[in-house]
């Protein structure tokens, strides 16, 4: 009985190690050391986004949603972020353009550079920026176009 | 004026297993994560370059390479 459940835990250990392993892949190294501590900072950064939004001419956004599962509201803007977003730091672009009716919502957004120099989004071309299906019916029906670590947020 | 508040849960996680020496968000050396289809050389890719620098380029053959001889020279840290 306590070998049966000692194996059922080592291979419960074993399959979260391989989904991990198998999910994305390794670390990247180029750059040696530097490298890694640059990716492990922007990742550190990607953790939050919390800054103000500033526009030439007036605009309109409200829109919450917990976890990615309740959106609610509506806006778009397009102007100058200050703060931490998008594992970046500093001033940079941003536009987004978020809806959301509890159920259903879908999240554009688009992050400059300040720090780092990532080649440009254009919002015209929605695979340069973060695009994604959020609420219930937003994970289940196309476009699948969400990234990998998009969600929940 | 805006504001922006904003806490992505995956990105811990990815934050945290980055340390490990894993990927699951796809994102290192990009802007945004890609799914494993989308990645080239999956699952340890190379050619990506550290964020903010220009990607990197395969090493030229040295003189010792081409006449067969084993240089060690370039190697670099791998995971």
């Amino acid at each position: 009985m306590r070998s049966g459940r000692a194996l059922g835990r080592v291979g419960l250990g074993l399959a979260l190690a391989v989904v991990l392993a198998a999910s994305q892949g390794c670390t990247n190294w180029q750059g040696g050391v530097p490298g890694f501590l640059k990716n492990r900072l922007k990742d550190a950064m990607e953790c939050v986004d919390y800054g103000v939004t500033v526009t030439k001419d007036p605009q309109f956004s409200f829109y919450l949603a917990v976890v990615s599962m309740t959106p609610i509201g509506c806006g778009k803007v397009d102007g100058t972020f200050y703060g931490m977003g998008g594992g970046d730091i500093g001033a940079m672009r941003i536009h987004y353009e978020h809806w959301g009716v509890m159920a259903y919502g879908r999240e554009v957004t688009g992050w400059g550079n300040s720090v780092w120099s990532f080649p440009e989004f254009d919002p015209k071309k929605p695979e340069t920026m973060n695009c994604q299906g959020v609420g219930i019916g937003g994970f289940f029906t196309p476009p699948f176009d969400a990234r990998p670590g998009g969600r929940p947020t | 004026m805006g504001l922006i508040i904003n806490a992505n849960f995956a990105q811990m996680i990815d934050f945290a297993a980055g340390f490990m020496g894993l990927d699951p968000a796809g994102d290192d050396g990009r802007k945004y994560g890609l799914w494993p289809s989308e990645i080239p050389g999956w699952p340890c890719p190379s050619g990506e370059a550290a964020p903010g620098e220009k990607p990197a380029t395969p090493p030229k053959k040295t003189e010792k390479q081409a006449s067969g001889a084993r240089d060690t020279s370039s190697l670099r840290a791998q995971p």
